[in-house]
């Protein structure tokens, strides 16, 4: 027979639904604690500086940059895909582990959705601050227009990011909202005056009758069957910005499923170190617990490893490939001027993920929370990798180049940062983060298996 | 909770399915000796679709063990029972030995001595060094399917002993040996037939047929043995899981076929190029678009109502239609580059590949017989037996 230990429940500290409804709503209602002032107040700090070189940027033009003719992508697009990336781990949270009927998401599902949604406004600013003229943005779109037959390029792999991330904006933004409406209406039924007026209005007139729930229920497997192909697609058609060129390092065609699991595998990263901050801030513990923990940090080593499989393939066909420029590269990328950014890559992404096999590494709070932001860096680094490495050797020995951003391109990397921060804050403050509804059953099937065993036992 | 009767399938199947076997053995002997070329390609497909039917039941195994699914507990036997098969997959890959000179390009001293990008894999792509590693495979491979197979069976025992934590470490130790060694397998078995050509992808384009087929097998035998012994154990809600896997395979191999189609296609570059160029000309294009609807599009959207999936018949015909594609796949994958005059079917294809397949289902059967037709020590078995999606 087996050894089984009795489970670890999902939601610990024995509560009763009124205690979610009181836990989950009183960061709405009350003031917020110094902590949440001093984050926001860094979190703006930040979005003022960032906001100031951008703005620079904008009214004097791309040359405020580091880039030039070689080394034409930098900072920018290293800062957009990472932040599409980051996104991934909020739909993946939400919508594959819905349908694969994963019940510890639910404590986790709605600020990682959230996560989401900030994360690809973050990543649209790149692209957009990138055109130069960010005024004639509208031109990404194909529409009959005044300037002669001057369409859109259907055939780049830039415009198809347009659709895919447009898509994935809309059907992230829908499948949040839709997942937040009972939990509103909560909140109403909570608040007087005003407020409840405001929160009647966003939760539509919710009145939780059995028909809506039902109506209710299959909206959202249908939202989450809808988001599903997007974990997929949207990472894989940003890996065609730079798969289908022919540069050397760029055009592999592991790129599109390698891509995926290294944008999970950072937004995994990204929604510990998130977590870890809300649980302790909102006093969630009994929400997000030490199992919701474990199961985040095995899939952060699952994808980490993942990733270091698709370092060596490509190193390994680079020199299997026969092909000097493949080869070349990748000698360069670990030995030449930007090694230290492969290294840091290297032993961010695949080694540090591997300390999570320990059980007391998975039990350190403060570890895991460090070791997150190690993997975030080693993403951000490997995008930086990919682009600036392949791109400033070029074919011809005379076009080479080095980069070095300027203070204007870090100040937008902190611009990112500054919103994705304040966006999060905010939301933490006027939303409730925990599917409060979601939560409530797995605390009534807890209190039955109780009540059972107790029987049993008697 | 009742036990299940012990299992042996009805003898006249056994023989009909070892006849079958053994004809396809002769096929291919004969076939060394008419067409040796047309024998040593049929074999080695019949050989990779024999080894990545085992290998699946050990990939299923850890995945299921490490994600704790619970549901699948009742069916667990199933890939239990193919993993049994990886020693006999052994042998046949000891067999293939002799027929590297047959099957590569690079094995031929006479090619490799007027081509600087077959010297410059040499160091790679060589016999002795080539039939290491195949040994080394098969160890690893034995080694660690066996580790999961008998902790399992062990279980069955009573007043056995076993921790969470022995179950968990066997199955993790499968996984980075199946995902390194079967990326290089694949390499050197079918994609150094083209010794030019390379794709970083191609590890899991091996890897998507093997899913299909070997779910597929899992659903066939689920099914069999529903109509029999284990009437009381699998449930039609077991079979609505498996269709919905099979849907989620199905887009996986159609995801990865067009990641390596399309960069290729689209990038057009002469190193790449000409394996597609091959594949869409002639016959060969018919073949791509089988090869395309049999393992993609006709899985897909026959399982998408959910009566389809509830229906035995509907997913055994699909389960058929995965096996016929992965035997398309396969081919598409190994003849373009040996059959110069255009597809062709005959004996010397057919005979190794269908033998593979009886010898696979002969020895799986059998290997249901050894052990509980359910894990009956597992804790989790009832929870298995009242799954409700």
């Amino acid at each position: 027979m087996v050894d089984a230990t009795l489970e670890v429940p999902l939601i610990t500290g024995d509560l009763v639904p009124a205690d979610v409804t009181r836990d989950v709503c009183s960061p709405l209602e009350g003031k917020p604690t110094g902590l949440w002032y001093a984050g926001f107040c860094l979190a703006l700090v930040a979005l003022a500086i960032g906001g100031t070189a951008v703005l620079y940027q904008v009214s004097t033009g791309i040359g405020t940059w580091g880039l030039n003719r070689t080394v034409g992508w930098g900072f920018d697009i290293t800062n957009f895909v990472f932040w599409v990336g980051i996104g991934h781990a909020g739909t993946l949270i939400s919508a594959v582990l819905l349908l694969f009927r994963q019940k510890w998401r639910t404590s986790i599902n709605r600020s990682a959705e959230a996560m989401t949604i900030f994360a690809v406004i973050c990543a649209g600013i790149y692209p957009f601050i990138h055109m130069g003229r960010p005024w004639l943005a509208h031109w990404v779109f194909p529409y009959p227009n005044a300037r002669g037959p001057l369409w859109v390029n259907f055939r780049s792999a830039l415009l198809w990011d347009v659709f895919a991330i447009g898509t994935y904006f809309t059907i992230s933004l829908l499948f949040w909202y839709v997942g937040l409406i009972p939990d509103l209406a909560t909140v109403r039924d909570r608040a007087k005056g005003v407020r409840k007026k405001i929160f009647n209005l966003l939760s539509f007139g919710w009145r939780g009758t059995a028909r809506t729930w039902s109506r209710y229920e299959t909206a959202c497997v249908l939202l989450a069957a809808l988001a599903t192909p997007l974990v997929v697609s949207v990472h894989s058609v940003v890996s065609s910005d730079f798969a289908t060129a022919v540069i050397p390092g760029w055009h592999a065609t592991v790129f599109p499923p390698y891509f995926v699991i290294g944008a999970v595998f950072s937004g995994f990263a990204m929604v510990l170190t998130l977590m870890l901050v809300a649980r302790k801030t909102m006093r969630f513990e009994n929400y997000i617990t030490m199992r919701h923990i474990h199961a985040i940090c095995k899939v952060v080593t699952f994808t980490g490893s993942i990733v270091g499989l698709a370092y060596m393939t490509e190193f390994f066909i680079a020199w299997y490939s026969g092909s000097q420029y493949e080869l070349f590269i990748f000698k360069n990328r670990m030995g030449g001027p930007f090694a230290w950014a492969y290294w840091t890559m290297f032993s961010c992404n695949v080694i540090a993920p591997q300390l999570f096999w320990f059980r007391k590494v998975r039990n350190n709070l403060l570890l895991i929370f460090l070791l997150s932001l190690v993997v975030n860096v080693g993403m951000w680094f490997e995008r930086f990798v990919i682009i600036v490495t392949s791109l400033h050797r070029d074919f011809l020995p005379s076009s080479w180049s080095g980069y070095t951003p300027t203070l204007i391109e870090v100040g937008s990397l902190v611009f990112g940062f500054g919103l994705f921060f304040t966006l999060f804050l905010l939301f933490c403050r006027f939303v409730p983060m925990i599917a409060m509804f979601e939560v409530k059953p797995l605390l009534g099937k807890r209190k039955r298996e109780l009540q059972q065993t107790n029987r049993e036992v008697a | 909770m009742r036990y299940p009767p012990d299992f042996r399938s009805p003898q006249t199947f056994m023989v009909g399915l070892r006849s079958v076997a053994i004809l396809g053995v002769l096929l291919f002997l004969l076939g060394l000796f008419v067409a040796p070329d047309r024998a040593w390609a049929g074999y080695l497909i019949g050989f990779v679709f024999f080894v990545g039917l085992g290998l699946s039941g050990g990939l299923f195994l850890s995945v299921l063990t490490l994600a704790g699914t619970r549901w699948a507990t009742a069916l667990r036997r199933i890939p239990e029972a193919m993993t049994t098969t990886l020693p006999a997959a052994a042998l046949m890959g000891i067999v293939l030995v002799p027929g590297v000179h047959a099957l590569y390009e690079w094995a031929n001293e006479a090619a490799v001595a007027d081509n600087h990008l077959l010297q410059h894999k040499a160091g790679y792509l060589n016999w002795g060094f080539w039939s290491l590693r195949l040994v080394v495979y098969f160890a690893l491979w034995i080694w660690a399917t066996r580790g999961m197979v008998r902790l399992s069976r062990k279980l069955d025992e009573k007043d056995s002993i076993v921790s969470k934590r022995q179950i968990l470490l066997r199955a993790i130790y499968f996984l980075p040996i199946f995902a390194v060694t079967f990326s290089l397998a694949s390499i050197d078995w079918i994609k150094s037939i083209e010794p030019a050509w390379f794709s970083t992808i191609f590890g899991l384009i091996t890897l998507s047929g093997l899913a299909t087929s070997g779910l597929a097998v899992c659903i066939l035998l689920a099914i069999y043995l529903k109509r029999g012994p284990l009437r009381h154990f699998i449930t039609m809600e077991h079979l609505d899981d498996l269709g919905k896997i099979a849907m989620a395979f199905a887009l996986f191999w159609g995801y990865i076929w067009y990641c390596q189609y399309m960069l290729i296609w689209y990038t057009d570059m002469p190193e790449e190029t000409p394996y597609y160029v091959i594949r869409s000309q002639g016959a060969w294009a018919h073949l791509s678009s089988l090869n395309l609807a049999l393992n993609w599009a006709i899985p897909f959207f026959v399982l998408m109502p959910k009566a389809m999936r509830r229906s035995e018949t509907a997913l055994k015909r699909v389960a058929w239609v995965f096996l016929a594609g992965q035997a398309v796949n396969l081919y598409m994958l190994i003849e373009p580059a040996l059959m110069e005059g255009g597809p062709q079917l005959g004996l010397w294809e057919i005979g190794p590949l269908v033998g593979s397949l009886c010898f696979f289902l002969w020895l799986t059967l059998r290997a249901l017989g050894d052990a509980a037709l359910v894990p009956i020590g597992d804790p989790h078995l009832e929870e298995s037996m009242n799954h409700h999606c």
